[in-house]
Formats: C-alpha cells, structure tokens, sequence
C-alpha cells in the first residue's frame, strides 16, 4: 500500500496544479500582465488609501432620459479599428471606448449597434484577460434579450459590474483604471459632439461642464498609479483635456446645506462651474483630438 | 485501497472549493446586496481592504438630477469601531459625522450611526443605516473613514480571517469589550473589507 503511495500523491499534486492554473486568467500572457498589475498596484500607490471612484459610462449616460440629448449614428468608435490596438495599453482603453459605446447603443434601446458592440468588447476582454467575464450565461442573455431599452441598458450595466468585480478580485487596478479612462473618454466625445450649437440654458451644456469633477477626480486616479508607463503616457494623452477643463470658472456661491422633506441632504449648492461658448469650443477640439488619437491608437 | 481512493475523492472534491475561498475578495460585500426599486447600484461603489488604525478617504462625484442613498458596511473584525464623515466639497461642510455604533445605547434613527443597526418599531424590523443625497448642482462627495484601533479578546480574534466577511452586522453583543490583561489585537489579524455602497435614483422634482 505504501508503495501505491506515490501515484496517488502525484495524483493529487497534479490535481492542485491544475485547479491552480484554472483558478488563474488561462494563460500566461495574462498571468504576467496581472503581477505586472500588482506590483505596480503595490509600489506605486503613495496615497493608497485614497479612492478615486469613477461613475460607469452606464451611469453617466443615464441622463439621456430626460430627452434633451439625441442618438447620433456614427459617433461611436468603428468596430473596424479594433485591429489598431496591438498594445495592451491601447486594448484596455479601448476596451473602456466600446463599453461606453455599448451603454451608448443600449440608452437609446439602439438593438443592432449594441450587439455590435458587444462582440467587440467580449474579442478584446479575451485579450486583456478578462474573457471569463463573458460566460455562456452572459452570452445567451445577450443574444436573447428584448429590443427594449431598459434591458439593454440592464445587460451593459452588469457586464460593467462583473468586469469591475473580476478585476477588483485579480487586483488589477491599472486596468481598471485604464478602462474607466477610455469609457469617460468616449461618453465626454460623444456627448460634446452631440451638441451642435452651445446654449448657455442646454441642461446638456452644464452637464458637460460638471465634467470638470469627474475630470479632476480621473487625474487624481491616474496619478496615484502613475508609475505605471501606460498611465504616465495616459496622463500626458489628457493633460490637454484637464487644461480646457481648468480653464472654466467656478462659481462659488453663500449656500449652506440642508435637509429636504424626504430626509435627503442637500448638497453642491456651494458652487457652480460656468462654461462659456469659447470653453465649450476649446473641450470640443481637445476631446475630439484626444479621443482620436486614442481609438486610431495615435498615441505617445 | 477503497480508503484511499475516498481520500483521493475528498482532496479533488475539496480543492477547487478551499482555491475559490481563497479568490474571495472585498467585492463580494457588494456583490450579494441587490438594490430596492426605483433604486440602481451605482458602479462607484467601492468595497476595500482595510486595517485597523488607518484612515480612508473615498471621493464621490455626484451629478444633480440624481438622488444618491449611501451605505457602510465593514467586517466583523472591526467590531463598528469607525468613524464616518462625509464632506460636501462644493462648500467644504461636513454633512454626515458618525461613529460606527454607539457605546452605550441603540440607535434611534437610521442615520445616527454608520454601522449599527435600527429597529423601526413601526416595520418591526432592523433598519441598516443610509444617508440620502439631492445634489442641487453636480459636486463631489469626499467620505472619510477612520478605522479605530481595537481591543478584541483573542479568541474572538480567532475566528476572523483575511477571508472572513460578514454580510451582516451582528445585532447582539454590540459593546465593546473590557480591556482586560490578554486581550491583544494580532496585527495579521486586524484587516478586513470596508464597503462604500452606493445606490441611486432620479431625483424626484417635486420633492423640495
């Protein structure tokens, strides 16, 4: 009995390395990049315990229902430059690019462009290591899912969730971070792009303005990881965006907060950020420039 | 022979279960808890791992025409011994100043701790604690949580781990313990998750 011992032993090593290998993203490439996310995450965090949290282009396309915004066809990135990006840089920002252009699709119940969408988004999830997001659960809803717009916007948003999630469990941040970057990105473009005259009482125009707050609140993320070289290059990529933004004025107003009949505290009463017709003129130019160069993978 | 292959059987049965607990992260705090309509979860939420005797900041931009409901939740280890305060950045005011739990008495609303639960008596149930937010214009929220130091018995600190999480906060034995000789705090054993969870709705017009 001792003898067969042994086999069994081997047995059971084998079994722990092969649950092991399962338990990891699949293959190597990916495996490496996720220690490179790590000791990055590790090493270049000097103010680790400050987050800078980032709305999902799900969320931030949520005000398209009070109808002041149209779809556009044709703003959102080709599918066909999904070729252009050979570098994992410009996969996983682009990867944030096509998940704003699916919430895009999906807020306006647009069935086609966002299946269209997806297929890209789950082509480059298997390169960036994420492929096991897309299960054959996820797939199915996907290709079952009614015209409809609520259920669209149901199925980008919880890819949005699990890809989060996956990424938060592998501590790949930098990742993270980087499709936070392309999504906002492209919801800014498509959004600022969608706007043809500048109308100081556009609800649209403040909303773009408010931007501002998600802007500083991106710089402050990518410059917590900034000795990641892909986040560096990112940085110098928008700094042009975080000056035309720097440039708007923020008013401040005598406010002090207070309680609504429902509980709620109210908040922000204490400033306003002013757009002018030239500051919207200046974040159209540098968004499109920047957004540009990212999704033809024109970029540092 | 027969025993061994029902060994074999245990440690293949066993190991891709002991490989996923150790893949168990902070999101799963977020992960099981399913927002009520009209509300949605909010993709900022965020849920990290955090040490005793640190502080945390979060920052939270948020947009007017939505209204944002906020939730704390921690694990065991750190017996709700937190504190929370929550800054409007566009006037620099501090909105929410709460400790985790209260030392020697129950909550009577649900917004007078981060942590410990309130028992609406009209409901006849426990209320986790949630604070509202109507941004009148798009602002930033910045949520500070300083995790205190605790002393916790230390077979009590033994049934904790990295991969323990409780998804509910335990309702009884609320009070801190005495300090005591033996009661020590193991450093390995003083982290946990702490989750900023975040829901929201559109804002109701005729609120105000």
């Amino acid at each position: 009995m001792k003898i067969k011992a042994t086999p069994i032993c081997a047995i059971v090593a084998a079994s722990a390395l092969m649950f092991q290998s399962c338990a990891g993203d699949g293959n190597n490439q990916n495996n490496q990049q996720q220690q490179q996310d790590q000791q990055q995450t590790q090493t270049s965090q000097t103010n680790e315990n400050n987050f800078y949290l980032i709305p999902s282009p799900e969320d931030l396309f949520a005000f398209t229902k009070d109808k002041n915004l149209q779809f556009v066809p044709g703003l959102t990135n080709p599918v066909e430059n999904i070729d252009k990006y050979i570098d994992i840089k410009s996969k996983e920002i682009n990867f944030g690019t096509y998940t704003a252009d699916m919430a895009y699709s999906a807020a306006f119940g647009k069935y086609q462009e966002s299946l269209k969408e997806f297929k890209v988004v789950r082509q480059l999830s298997d390169a960036i290591g994420i492929g096991n997001v897309f299960n054959q659960s996820l797939v199915n809803r996907i290709e079952n899912v009614k015209e409809d717009r609520d259920s669209l916007k149901q199925i980008s948003s919880d890819i949005y969730y699990d890809i989060q999630n996956f990424l938060d469990s592998k501590n790949r941040a930098k990742t993270m971070t980087l499709i936070s970057t392309g999504g906002w990105l492209e919801f800014l473009y498509i959004v600022v792009n969608s706007v043809d005259k500048y109308d100081a009482e556009n609800p649209t125009i403040q909303r773009i303005a408010d931007q501002k707050i998600i802007c500083d609140n991106l710089m402050l993320r990518l410059e917590q990881q900034q000795s990641d070289p892909a986040i560096k290059t990112t940085i110098a990529d928008l700094t042009p965006l975080k000056d035309a933004f720097g440039e708007l004025t923020v008013e401040k107003n005598q406010s002090s907060v207070s309680t609504g009949n429902n509980g709620a505290i109210k908040v922000g009463g204490g400033m306003k950020i002013k757009m002018t017709e030239n500051n919207f003129k200046k974040i159209k130019e540098t968004i499109t420039s920047v957004r540009n160069n990212i999704t033809i993978n024109n970029v540092k | 022979m027969k025993n061994i292959f029902k060994f074999l059987l245990v440690v293949l049965v066993s190991l891709p279960l002991g490989l996923q607990a150790q893949n168990t992260t902070c999101t799963d705090q977020l992960k099981m808890r399913k927002p009520m309509a009209p509300y949605r979860y909010n993709t900022a939420s965020k849920s990290a791992m955090c040490q005793t005797g640190r502080k945390y900041e979060f920052v939270l931009p948020i947009t007017k025409g939505m209204d944002y409901r906020i939730q704390f939740f921690a694990s065991t280890v750190f017996n709700n011994n937190i504190d929370v305060k929550i800054i409007d950045m566009s006037t620099g005011e501090v909105v929410v100043n709460v400790p985790g739990k209260l030392q020697d008495d129950e909550p009577k609303s649900p917004q007078q701790t981060a942590l410990q639960e309130y028992m609406d008596l009209k409901r006849n149930k426990f209320i986790h604690p949630f604070f509202d937010f109507t941004p009148v214009s798009s602002t930033s929220l910045k949520i500070m949580i300083d995790v205190k130091e605790v002393e916790v018995p230390q077979e009590q600190v033994q049934e904790y781990s990295y991969s323990d999480y409780d998804y509910e906060q335990p309702r009884q034995n609320q009070t801190q313990p005495a300090k005591e000789e033996g009661y020590a705090v193991p450093v390995e054993k003083n982290k946990g998750c702490i989750s900023v969870y975040i829901i929201d709705r559109e804002t109701e017009e005729d609120t105000f």
